[in-house]
């Protein structure tokens, strides 16, 4: 478990061996941790004399001691051994210090010790994802550190990262990702990188940690940082994971086969009785609805004839039986999909080199057929110091990413070739492949089952097949991500130093799209698609350092330029009319249908500083300011200045704690500065005009208009007050208050409908986000042979908008913006229950003069959903989430598991909505919830009268499908065996460890099926679900 | 020697850190789209702009079944009774179908016409608003910016039509009509009066049709002076201005003829017939694929929709015509199309219809009929016969040319009075099937919904097959994203 954790001590621990002079005996031996690993640069030092030196690899020392000496061993992190020398060997075995605040964490242009911290910095290291059985990066936050809010991951295999939202949501309608930087390089997405090569991830929250990134950093910062080689260490690790895929959430519960046909048969007779004009007698309507209710679903999975299925009673002909197979389209759907994961990497230091390499190979396969991701992946990273007053390095990484994407994307949500959709929606009666009139399987020429294409009711995608069009199209991207990074540091005058960093991201992107001639939106021609996007970043910074030690005061000063310029590159191609067999390339398509390209710039130029001073290791302070030019404003408006300042104080260094055993460690730190927003809209200041369709002749049509009241940052104004505790040498951890407001939110401001312009920007309107973040970790038992610790953390949030344009609010789909609500405060028609008397919807109703309103139970209510009153109903957000880790240790076994839990908000069910429908979409499935539909005058229940005609008004959006969002997962089990020392010894190995581990293995939500999570506004789309990961592993190091 | 090194090292830094860049190098601009300056910079560049709107009539907007304004005359089609839906499977158009979707404010469909209007609109109030300092040829200018007014008549008259009761003709409107839109506000305007809704189409034609004279356009997608009159002469009729009517619309037609029957039969799918006025056309790789009129009203493509749902036509309206009549040789009764060859997975459904061809089976595109010839030969004919100011006999004399060519056993007709005027609106009616006139006749003339008796299912109709004349239900709600964002709007309709 530890052994990463000191490797990475091991490299800023800085001893000076000293001549032994006195005129003793040697006295030797090993100096390892409780894990018996051997100790590498561990200190030992004679009590009361100058005299010590340090173990080497093997944590062998050997000193010269008098018999009645005493030997201090010392390392950072571990609690101090002091030893007897009477014997002449002499073995100590180090315990973690689990408060030792010595760790150097990651932080904006370089690295810093923990305790002189004056920011709200999360370090999450390699050791707490290592042996996870994830693919992307971003899964590794969750949970993990306080002041993360993370939408759910895709099963997807490859899909894009994980949604992060650090601290609330600083924008309403921009990019509130945070920027992640990779080795320095801003902007980089996560999904081609190998995990295994990942050391730490660094999550930078307030603005003490982040005001150095500027116009990019208001979101939050996270900083992923490679492996590096280990001074005096040398080892070849291999690491080998297979796993199994399955779905990681349940269904929503839906009708059966046999309850289907009659519900559909009751929305075609109540519409009749109820809506229709003219209205029909009620034997009139049961015999109709009998003769209708085929034609309505238009397919017959019964041995029963079409105009027999449902009785004039409404109920099943009692002689139905089903002779129709393959009806649950999930089966042919889903599937258990295979990961297997192996990667070797070789680190090796020297005293003025250090070398990390691996590669790494990794095939995941969906549980949803024919999506899968394979990479291969390789990194070297070595640094190396051919001069005292000169050090160099370089960090070459490629991967080489393949991917097949099943039609599930949030771009799908609506697509009939959507699988999860299909599988969610299609009713109960509609088989995968086509049958013969007694239900067996019509097959081809060749033997095989012909997929259906069959006429279904409209709910049920009539003359396609989710299946097969999954099956035989294509939706694949095959990435190709080449990174280098090179930087040169020159010490000079004593105090100085001058690095220069240069890093280039390049990352191709080629996107085969295919559509079969057989079923589906590529029938009867067959098409094809190719889209290249080129990316690359290059990011050039200078910085000029100067550190100097005056009497008790440390001060660092930083001084920097940087050059960032992004270009994509687009080329888009879409041909149809399909040639040959079992090729989608576009040389074997015939017409072009379409063909584009284009190319985006984004180029930020920058001065930064930074100070840092702390008087006495006590007593912390530090200041940062960057300026920011960017390409996404006018030339007028496009400087933005950002700066913060922060402090600490130890307390517990102070003479009045210094002796307090209950306290270890106490800080307090307080920070406060601006960052900045660039927006999501590389050209937003321009008035535009879309080179559309042209026919032969140019053409072009309003796009964009210039923003009518200008146009630059967003602002975010952010304080952040903490206090750090060590107590009881059991329990440690941070209680943080923070209170960011984002001022000159950009706004994509509806303008009339009529004006004929969709919207246009405008910086208007302020919002807060304040909450407090709690982050505690309990030792709640260490014993020589068990240990348990426990982590756990909270974070709630406030947001709230302050200030909107004239006051004006601004109503966005579910939401609406206003002063004095949060920006995810659902705006929806009031419910208020059904009718007793016939079942309609009732809605409280907004203008109570109209004709359709009524009074009932003293509320005046109208079914008629264009006059139901419009009303907040809460918010999305929760009032607290986090996660909690347990991680426990006996003898070499470890057990760790990881819950993310979310109390409050609430979500907008829209797939419960479309599942209750009245019967206008005959074919969709109906959740088990319509069995307690209103059926007759007198019955009490919330579920309104099926009726074809009354879609509109009975399933209109409204607080009647909103559920409370809570939920509580279980992102992660691993369990863990460590060879014990005496064993890897004789096998040869230094480190031999088995696991086993499982991701996403349960959900707790209000309903079954939905995932609460999948978004921060509380909408759902079909996207394909989170998969349950079930895998073994083995990491052997020699 | 170490620290001479360094100062060099040092000054060529600070040379670096100086002078890596310059701020002049953040000027970035898009590769796929101008500047909204370039647009009215010379008069060949309001060219591109005009275009655009040319182009935009088929562009999609928020959904496949929002193809321009080939999907708006679907919907029209759907909301009338001789536009019949074969099959339930496929949902695109059927809540109109159903008339339920210009009910629902929240509805994409009903904001969708309101939308797709305002967009040309605008793009339109740009090259008149902003174009008096543009230098260029006078002429073309001239010629553009009167192709703009015709589309902001346009769009402002099929706005009211849709989203406004209807006009009474004779009466004083002082119903709430649209918003009168002549320049961007971020404010918003409020809704004029039906009767000056009407008053701007008007003038905003006048202006457009002495501007246009003179113009000889490229091809059939630009307006000329005869579209803007043919539009004028729907306006009017409309407007239930019968004599004005009449003579417009003979003036538009001036110097375009009638089609063949063998062309009558090939298709209506080639902008540069000769009967057609104004129409657009769509080349290989602008395809709007799914949201193409012909994805929808085509006998040939194969999509869902056509597959499970072809068009067929209402067995009350077309039966009684003779079977010499060309335009009911395009339907057949057993839904078979035999020279056409469908797949075997198309649904054979009685008295589909197959006026209407894409290019081909998997390419969905074709040539939209915005304005034909024969549609002034009807208003003529129309406005003639319920006109007091003509007789009976010159009602049908104009009509004869049209129906003549249509079916060349046709005589003169005898018809008097109401008999003349039926006839002349069922000619109306099978000549412009699937070109969206219906349920704008249908409002236009205080006319009931009545789709009983004919080939309707009750089932895809949902049992929708009356509607009375002239109740709320004729006028689309204003849609709740205006109502949302328009702080002038005003009211709801009923």
């Amino acid at each position: 478990m530890s052994k990463n954790k000191l490797s990475l001590l091991i490299v800023m621990l800085i001893t000076s061996c000293q001549c032994l002079l006195a005129q003793t005996r040697q006295v030797n031996g090993i100096v390892t941790d409780t894990n018996g690993d051997p100790l590498a640069g561990a200190t030992v030092q004679v009590e009361g004399t100058s005299t010590g030196t340090a173990t080497n690899a093997d944590g062998a020392f050997s000193i010269q001691a008098e018999p009645s000496d005493i030997l201090v061993f010392s390392f950072v992190g571990m609690k101090t051994v002091k030893v007897n020398a009477s014997s002449s060997v002499v073995n100590a075995v180090l315990e973690l210090d689990s408060y030792a605040f010595e760790e150097v964490v990651v932080v904006a242009y370089g690295t810093q010790r923990e305790e002189a911290l004056t920011g709200a910095v999360n370090t999450i290291k390699a050791e707490e994802f290592s042996s996870r059985p994830f693919t992307n990066v971003s899964n590794a936050l969750e949970g993990s550190s306080p002041g993360l809010q993370m939408s759910s991951a895709t099963g997807q295999p490859g899909a894009s990262d994980q949604s992060v939202r650090i601290r609330g949501f600083s924008s309403v309608t921009q990019n509130s990702e945070p920027l992640y930087v990779v080795d320095g390089i801003p902007g980089v997405s996560l999904n081609t990188i190998n995990m295994m090569d990942v050391e730490t991830i660094t999550v930078l929250k307030d603005a003490s940690a982040t005001a150095l990134y500027g116009s990019r950093a208001t979101n939050g910062v996270i900083l992923i940082t490679t492996k590096t080689g280990k001074k005096g260490k040398k080892s070849f690790t291999v690491n080998a994971n297979t796993g199994f895929v399955q779905r990681g959430i349940q269904e929503y519960e839906r009708v059966g086969v046999n309850e289907y046909y009659p519900i559909q048969w009751e929305s075609i007779r109540n519409s009749l009785i109820y809506s229709a004009n003219p209205i029909q007698t009620i034997e009139e309507a049961n015999q109709n609805a009998t003769n209708q209710v085929f034609g309505t679903l238009e397919y017959n999975p019964f041995n029963v004839p079409n105009n027999q299925i449902v009785g004039t009673d409404g109920l099943l002909n009692p002689n139905a039986e089903v002779i129709a197979r393959d009806l649950d389209w999930r089966d042919a759907i889903e599937r258990t999909g295979l990961r297997q994961q192996f990667d070797i990497s070789y680190v090796e230091g020297f005293d003025q080199s250090d070398l990390y390499t691996s590669f790494g190979y990794l095939k995941e396969e969906g549980y949803v057929s024919n999506s899968f991701l394979e990479r291969f992946s390789a990194r070297t990273n070595m640094n190396f110091s051919p001069k005292s007053w000169f050090k160099s390095g370089f960090n070459l990484s490629g991967s080489l990413t393949d991917s097949n994407f099943a039609s599930a994307q949030s771009s799908n949500n609506n697509s009939i070739n959507n699988p999860i959709r299909a599988g969610r929606f299609f009713g109960p009666i509609y088989p995968v492949y086509k049958l013969d009139e007694n239900g067996n399987y019509q097959l081809s020429s060749t033997g095989e089952r012909i997929f259906s294409d069959d006429n279904r009711g409209p709910g049920a995608s009539s003359g396609r097949n989710a299946v097969a069009e999954n099956l035989w199209n294509k939706d694949g991207d095959r990435i190709m991500n080449i990174s280098g990074r090179t930087y040169g540091t020159i010490s000079f005058l004593k105090d100085f130093s001058f690095t220069t960093n240069v890093g280039l991201d390049y990352r191709n992107i080629n996107n085969t799209s295919y559509d079969n001639p057989l079923i589906g939106d590529g029938a009867p021609g067959g098409r094809a698609g190719r889209t290249i996007t080129n990316s690359s970043r290059f990011n050039i910074n200078n910085l000029l350092t100067y550190e100097k030690e005056i009497k008790e005061i440390n001060l660092t000063a930083l001084v920097g330029h940087e050059y960032y310029h992004r270009n994509l590159t687009v080329v888009d191609g879409f041909k149809n009319g399909q040639v040959a067999d079992d090729n989608n390339n576009l040389s074997n398509f015939v017409n072009i249908s379409r063909l584009i390209g284009y190319e985006d710039n984004h180029k930020i130029n920058s001065y930064l500083s930074r100070l840092n001073l702390d008087y006495q290791d006590k007593y912390f302070f530090s200041t940062s300011a960057r300026l920011d030019y960017s390409s996404k404003f006018s030339p007028q408006e496009r400087d933005g200045f950002f700066w913060s300042i922060g402090s600490g104080w130890v307390i517990s260094k102070e003479d009045f704690l210094s002796d307090n055993n209950t306290i270890d460690f106490l800080k307090l730190r307080a920070s406060m500065g601006t960052t900045g927003n660039d927006g999501s809209e590389f050209y937003g200041w321009q008035g535009l005009y879309d080179l559309n369709f042209n026919a032969d002749e140019p053409g072009a049509t309003i796009s964009t208009i210039p923003p009518p009241f200008g146009y630059t940052w967003e602002t975010n104004f952010q304080k952040d007050i903490a206090i750090e505790f060590a107590l009881l040498n059991r329990i440690n951890g941070t209680i943080e208050y923070y209170n960011r407001k984002t001022e000159d939110l950009i706004f994509e401001v509806p303008a009339p409908v009529s004006s004929g312009i969709p919207e246009y920007l405008q910086n208007i309107g302020d919002m807060y986000n304040r909450g407090f973040e709690l982050d505690l970790g309990v030792e709640v038992m260490k014993k020589a042979n068990l240990s348990w610790n426990v982590n756990m953390n909270a974070t709630t949030v406030k947001n709230e908008i302050t200030r909107m344009p004239d006051g004006n609010p601004i109503i966005n789909g579910t939401k609406r913006w206003a002063e004095g609500q949060s920006r995810y405060e659902f705006w929806m028609r009031s419910w208020y229950g059904v009718n007793p008397d016939n079942g309609d919807a009732l809605y409280n109703a907004d203008d109570v003069t109209s004709s359709d309103v009524f009074e009932l139970n003293g509320e005046m209510v109208t079914t008629n959903q264009n006059n139901a009153r419009f009303e907040y109903q809460g918010t999305s957000i929760p009032d607290v989430y986090g996660g909690l880790r347990n991680n426990v240790n006996y003898k070499n076994f470890s057990l760790d598991f990881l819950l993310a839990y979310s109390i409050g908000g609430k979500v907008f069910d829209r797939h419960y909505r479309d599942l209750m429908h009245t019967g206008n979409s005959g074919g969709r499935a109906w959740h088990k919830d319509i069995l307690n539909r209103w059926q007759e005058p007198g019955d009490i229940t919330d579920v309104p009268r099926l009726d074809v005609l009354q879609e509109p008004s009975f399933t209109a959006t409204s607080s009647r499908f909103l559920v409370d969002a809570s939920y509580m997962s279980i992102r992660n089990v691993t369990l863990g065996y460590d060879l014990p020392s005496s064993l890897t010894d004789k096998i040869g190995v230094s480190n031999f460890r088995g696991f086993m581990s499982g991701e996403n293995l349960g959900l707790f939500s209000e309903r079954q099926g939905l995932d609460p999570q999948q978004g921060f506004a509380g909408t759902v789309a079909n996207i394909y679900p989170v998969a349950s990961v079930y895998s073994l592993g083995l990491n052997v190091s020699f | 020697m170490k620290i001479k090194f360094y100062h060099i090292v040092m000054t060529l830094s600070l040379v670096v850190l100086l002078f890596t860049s310059c701020n002049d190098d953040l000027d970035t601009f898009p590769t796929d789209q101008i500047s909204d300056q370039t647009v009215t910079e010379s008069v060949s560049n309001m060219m591109i702009a005009l275009n655009g709107i040319h182009r935009f009539m088929y562009r999609r907007l928020d959904s496949q079944g929002q193809g321009g304004y080939g999907g708006i005359m679907l919907i029209n089609e759907a909301m009338g009774e001789d536009y019949v839906f074969t099959g339930n499977s496929n949902r695109w158009y059927r809540s109109e179908y159903r008339w339920i979707s210009h009910r629902n404010a929240t509805s994409s469909v009903n904001r969708y016409p309101y939308k797709f209007f305002s967009i040309i609109n605008v793009n339109a109030n740009v090259l008149i608003n902003e174009t008096q300092d543009t230098p260029g040829d006078p002429d073309l200018k001239r010629h553009i910016i009167g192709q703009a007014k015709v589309y902001r008549a346009f769009a402002h008259f099929n706005m009211v039509q849709l989203y406004a009761s209807r006009y009474i003709p004779g009466a004083f409107n002082s119903q709430p009509g649209i918003p009168i839109v002549e320049s961007f506000s971020t404010s918003g305007y409020p809704r004029a009066t039906v009767e000056e809704v009407y008053d701007f189409i008007n003038a905003e034609l006048d202006e457009a049709i002495e501007m246009l004279d003179g113009y000889n356009r490229a091809n059939n997608s630009h307006i000329n002076k005869s579209v803007a009159l043919g539009l004028k002469a729907r306006v009017l009729l409309t407007q239930g201005r019968w004599n004005e009517a009449a003579s417009t619309a003979i003036e538009a037609r001036s110097g375009f003829s009638l089609m063949s029957n063998d062309e009558y039969k090939s298709g209506f799918n080639d902008y540069s017939n000769e009967e057609w006025m104004w129409g657009c056309t769509i080349v290989d790789d602008q395809t709007a694929f799914f949201a193409n009129f012909g994805a929808y009203i085509s006998r040939n493509f194969n999509s869902t929709n056509i597959r499970t749902n072809p068009k067929a036509v209402n067995v009350l309206m077309y039966q009684p015509f003779p079977d010499s009549d060309v335009r009911k040789q395009l339907i057949d009764p057993t839904g078979e199309h035999v020279d056409l060859n469908l797949p075997s997975n198309f649904n054979r459904r009685p008295h589909t219809s197959q006026k209407f061809l894409a290019v081909n089976t998997s390419d969905s595109r074709m040539d939209v009929p915005y304005m034909r010839a024969a549609e002034m030969y009807l208003i003529e004919a129309e406005a003639k016969a319920r006109s007091t100011s003509f007789s009976d006999n010159d009602a049908a004399q104009a009509l004869l040319p049209l129906a003549q060519n249509r079916d060349m056993n046709y005589v003169l007709s005898s018809n008097t009075g109401n008999d003349l005027v039926e006839e002349i609106m069922n000619q109306r009616r099978l000549e412009l099937w699937g070109e969206g006139f219906r349920f704008l006749d249908l409002k236009r003339l205080n006319l009931p919904l009545d789709r009983t008796g004919a080939n309707h299912s009750a089932s895809v109709s949902s049992n929708v097959f009356e509607k009375a004349a002239g109740t709320n239900e004729w006028t689309w709600l204003i849609p709740q994203d205006e109502l949302n964002s328009n702080p002038l709007i005003g009211e709801q309709n009923p």
